[in-house]
């Protein structure tokens, strides 16, 4: 089997939502990732279904791989603890309405992802992204979000948030007692993900090449165990063991 | 003269008029009345005036009688005063040193002073006429019989007031005394004070223990420390050994130094096991010539109870299930949590990742499941395969898992997946035995329709599935959940077990609808089976309709609560409302049974026996309708009281237990050392006089002391012979005159 052939496979894998292993019963207990509906983002499922793909190949999580796309304030949002929003230039607010239910949806448990797909030092997205986290969370500003976070080690051990670039070394996030509903990229890290038709990468990486692609996935893994196990890699057993065995310093 | 004046009046007397003014008013009133109508009539006017005089001077006589005047003569007389000896006849006077008693000693100097013109009183907290039978009165409080003989006296000199006492005052002067020393004041007094000291703490020998800090309570697997003070008359500097005992066994042995005054505290440090109540007792040898032997021991109930429950939750991997479980159980301040999520099976170690670029760590199962395990309340096993790690340990490590629960009375609760129950490979293991549901489903294990679970009738009434106290409002409550995208198959409920949500359609192998969450007491312990992976559906499902997560929080805590056995949740319970009793308190014995579904359960047999030692209490009887009995005992014996309770009958007999402790420490004997310098103190402020314990002299006596008794005579004049006899002459004379002259 040439490259070709195998990323061929892969993709068809992908499309058809073959996991390995089945974990879960009901479709409803599988994670997926939702793409929330806002005019101006932008859609990338392939992106998603090739992350949730990695996590079933990698972990133990049982994926969908289906990535459907909601809208804010459809009550479907809650079939779906994790969502995305993708873009590079301003988007609109969603309505009143919408933003009370993504308010409920962060407060009761739901993840929300944002992805600043520009792979600039500034762009609309940002600014929307702000104003947006402004209007839901009041009183918690988007801060950036330490290295020794449990995001950076809920499944590898990371020490930056890499993507299709390599702008901004850190993540940045809305914090609700010990856990972040909210994390925001801003290295284009879809970008790094999306596949083609063909099972080939659409987008080169840069600098660093397919390492930092691969570094990227490692990132969309752990934001997946991460909605999934918030703080839980901060429990006392799990540092002491990565402290013993030194790969945690 | 003295039959007409009804008699004799003395020079000194005086005449004081007796009746109500209203009465002689009344009278004057109606005399007159009658003297005008005897004006009327057809008679010369001479006749009219002299006849109406008359008349009006024998009315004048009826008057005065009808005033009632009684002639009056008081005489004083002086009495000399008299002397009131006060005997302290409180339980320390019985205290006995050199095998002699206190009380000999008072009695001997009662006997000395004893006079015709002495007053003798016992005292403790109270006072009363006559001199002690017996020393076992309850308290001490020489001020208190001070203000009472002062009371008593009312304001006569009394030609002396004696004292007899050891001084261990339990009332407020020696308080005073101690606390301002010379500028404290004793009542005053109605003669000069003699006090005689009784007792000396030469010879006297008691060890005791004083009293014990145990804080109350302790927490569940936490050190407390419980401090016994020790209190040696005649010990001072010696070391004595103390125990610790636990319902009545002897739990540790310590030994205590005490210090120049004979006082030393042994603390002893306990972690405690399991919840729930806890007889403890410190005990010191009882040696030759003890005062009190009874004070050489001293219970106490400590209510042993969980600060945190510990839960270790164990699950195959992550998913919204188990991360909705976790994000509860993190967010409950009582609750300390230890999570192993399986993040990655052998079937993903083909991906290209070295181990030094992942965060995981070894699952350390065989310290969880082994030597960790009872650190933990409750285990949850979450869409959890334990063979691929257990692997040939499998039935050791699941054998543990059932002994935990049991044996050593802990919780297990086991959540839906596909690697749960059948698919978990569960069936035939040692947890199977323990489980609320029955493995070795036929087919295929896992239903993938969406359904409603149905609320059963145990399920309206149970504490888990009751999350708003009204049964319509909860049934409501549930109605609305939403659907659940399917389950694992069971074969059905255990016999024992209790099931409170089951599937509308599955059917099990007995035919009846397939049990979704059941429930089970197992052994010691209590497990939860709950087939579903999707009840995070309940907490987010409803923050999507805005009515909050209240149905999801309600359902585990209350679940929590049922395994851990919280009181609330117990279907038989035995209380009294306090640990620790004194004696002549009365403790009250509430008994209260449910049945499985928490129903009251009324006319149902229960049989109380109460354990001290060897005596044994026994009742039988039946609930009230409330499913409740209660019984009063008196706390009349000292030492901890086992409280065993059975309702039921042959079929099924549940039980429940409590102990009390009663203290039959009376706080007389709590301190024995004599007093005396409180008593010198006492004598000196009122400037009496003092004695030493074997030093006598006669008491104090004031000589001008006495009393004046007042002799009155009462003589009555209103019946004496010379009114009547007035006013028949008059009133004759009267008749005459006017018969004479004419008149009728």
């Amino acid at each position: 089997m040439n490259r070709r052939t195998f990323l061929a496979a892969l993709s068809a894998l992908t499309a058809v939502g073959l996991s390995p292993q089945a974990f879960a019963f009901g479709d409803s207990s599988d994670v997926d990732i939702a793409e929330l509906d806002i005019p101006g983002t932008v859609s990338r499922p392939n992106a998603w279904k090739r992350l949730l793909y990695d996590v079933v190949n990698t972990t133990s999580v049982a994926c969908k791989t289906e990535v459907p796309r909601v809208d804010p304030s459809d009550i479907a949002l809650f079939d779906h603890p994790f969502a995305v929003i993708a873009g590079a230039d301003r988007f609109d607010l969603p309505s009143s309405e919408g933003l009370q239910q993504l308010s409920r949806y962060l407060s009761y448990g739901g993840f929300l992802l944002f992805d600043d797909t520009s792979g600039a030092e500034t762009s609309g997205f940002d600014a929307s992204v702000r104003e947006l986290c402004a209007a839901i969370f009041p009183t918690r500003p988007l801060s950036p979000i330490p290295a020794d976070h449990s995001v950076f080690r809920a499944f590898f051990l990371l020490d930056r948030p890499l993507g299709r670039v390599d702008l901004h070394s850190f993540l940045e996030g809305v914090t609700v007692g010990n856990v972040a509903p909210v994390l925001y990229s801003r290295n284009d890290l879809s970008g790094a993900l999306e596949r083609g038709p063909d099972g080939r990468h659409v987008r080169p990486v840069v600098p660093g090449g397919e390492r930092q692609r691969r570094e990227a996935l490692k990132l969309g893994i752990n934001l997946v165990m991460y909605s999934l196990t918030a703080n839980y890699k901060r429990d006392q057993v799990h540092v002491r063991q990565l402290l013993m065995e030194r790969r945690l310093e | 003269m003295n039959f007409w004046l009804g008699g004799e009046l003395g020079s000194g007397g005086s005449l004081v008029w007796t009746a109500p003014q209203w009465m002689v008013l009344c009278a004057v009133a109606a005399t007159i009345l009658v003297w005008v109508v005897s004006l009327f009539g057809d008679r010369p006017l001479r006749i009219k005036i002299i006849d109406s005089t008359l008349f009006g001077l024998a009315l004048l006589a009826l008057i005065v009688a009808s005033a009632r005047p009684v002639w009056l003569e008081e005489e004083g007389r002086t009495e000399p005063g008299r002397l009131a000896v006060l005997v302290d006849g409180s339980s320390s006077m019985s205290t006995r040193e050199e095998g002699v008693e206190r009380s000999i000693e008072a009695l001997s100097i009662l006997e000395r002073i004893d006079g015709t013109d002495v007053d003798v009183y016992t005292f403790g907290n109270d006072m009363l006429l006559g001199a002690p039978s017996e020393f076992n009165l309850s308290g001490t409080d020489i001020e208190g019989a001070l203000l009472s003989l002062r009371e008593r006296v009312a304001g006569e000199k009394l030609a002396g007031v004696v004292l007899i006492s050891d001084g261990i005052d339990r009332g407020l002067l020696r308080r005073r005394f101690r606390d301002d020393g010379d500028n404290a004041l004793p009542p005053e007094l109605p003669g000069p004070l003699s006090v005689y000291a009784v007792g000396s703490d030469v010879g006297l020998v008691d060890l005791s223990v004083r009293s014990i800090d145990s804080g109350g309570f302790a927490f569940l697997r936490n050190d407390f420390t419980l401090t016994a003070e020790i209190e040696g008359l005649g010990f001072a500097g010696r070391t004595v050994p103390a125990s610790l005992l636990r319902n009545g066994a002897v739990v540790t042995e310590q030994t205590v130094t005490l210090d120049d005054e004979g006082r030393g505290n042994v603390s002893f440090t306990i972690r405690p096991e399991s919840a729930g109540r806890f007889s403890y007792a410190v005990k010191v040898p009882v040696f030759e010539g003890d005062a009190v032997p009874a004070n050489n021991s001293l219970p106490v109930v400590v209510r042993v109870v969980r600060d945190r429950i510990r839960v270790l939750q164990v699950a195959g991997s992550p998913s919204w299930d188990v991360k909705f479980l976790r994000r509860f159980l993190k967010g409950d301040p009582s609750v300390d949590l230890v999570s192993f999520f399986i993040l990655r099976t052998r079937q993903d170690v083909a991906a290209p990742y070295t181990d030094r670029e992942l965060s995981l760590i070894e699952f350390p199962y065989h310290d969880l499941f082994s030597t960790d395990l009872n650190d933990f309340d409750l285990v949850v096993l979450q869409n959890f395969d334990p063979e691929p790690y257990f692997g040939m340990q499998n039935d050791r490590l699941l054998g543990n898992i059932r002994d935990y629960v049991a044996e050593n009375g802990h919780a297990l609760v086991m959540v839906g997946g596909a690697k749960s129950f059948d698919n978990g490979g569960y069936r035939g293991s040692p947890i199977e035995g323990i489980l609320p549901l029955r493995l070795g489903v036929a087919g295929e294990p896992i239903d993938e329709g969406l359904f409603h679970p149905t609320l059963t009738e145990d399920g309206a009434r149970h504490p888990i599935t009751r999350l708003v106290p009204d049964a319509a409002e909860n049934a409501i409550w549930w109605d609305r959940l939403p659907e659940l995208p399917g389950t694992n198959r069971v074969v059905g409920a255990h016999n024992d077990a209790t099931v409170l949500l089951e599937h509308p359609t599955l059917r099990g192998a007995d035919g009846a609808a397939m049990p979704i969450l059941a429930v089970r007491e197992a052994g010691r312990g209590r497990t939860m089976a709950l087939t579903i992976d999707a009840s995070w559906q309940w907490t987010f499902d409803e923050a999507a309709e805005g009515r909050g997560n209240q149905a999801y929080l309600r359902f585990w805590k209350n679940s929590f609560r049922w395994l851990m056995a919280d009181p609330s949740s117990q279907r038989i319970t035995v209380d009294t409302p306090k640990e620790n009793y004194r004696q002549g308190d009365t403790v009250r014995i509430i008994v209260r049974a449910r049945d499985t579904g928490f129903e009251a359960l009324a006319d149902s047999p229960v049989k109380v026996i109460v354990t001290n030692g060897p005596t044994v209490i026994e009742r039988t009887y039946t609930t009230d309708r409330d499913g409740e009995y209660v019984l009063e005992l008196p706390a009349d014996r000292n030492g901890a009281h086992q409280v065993d309770v059975t309702v039921g009958g042959p079929n099924e007999e549940l039980s429940a237990s409590t102990v009390y402790a009663v203290s039959a420490r009376d706080p007389e004997l709590d301190e024995l050392k004599p007093d005396p310098a409180f008593l010198q103190w006492l004598a000196s402020r009122t400037e009496g006089q003092f004695h030493a314990s074997g030093d006598f002299a006669a008491p104090l006596r004031d000589v001008e002391a006495g009393r004046t008794v007042w002799d009155r005579q009462e003589i009555p004049v209103w019946r004496a012979p010379i009114l009547m006899a007035w006013a028949m002459l008059f009133a004759g004379l009267a008749w005459l005159v006017r018969r004479r002259g004419g008149g009728r």
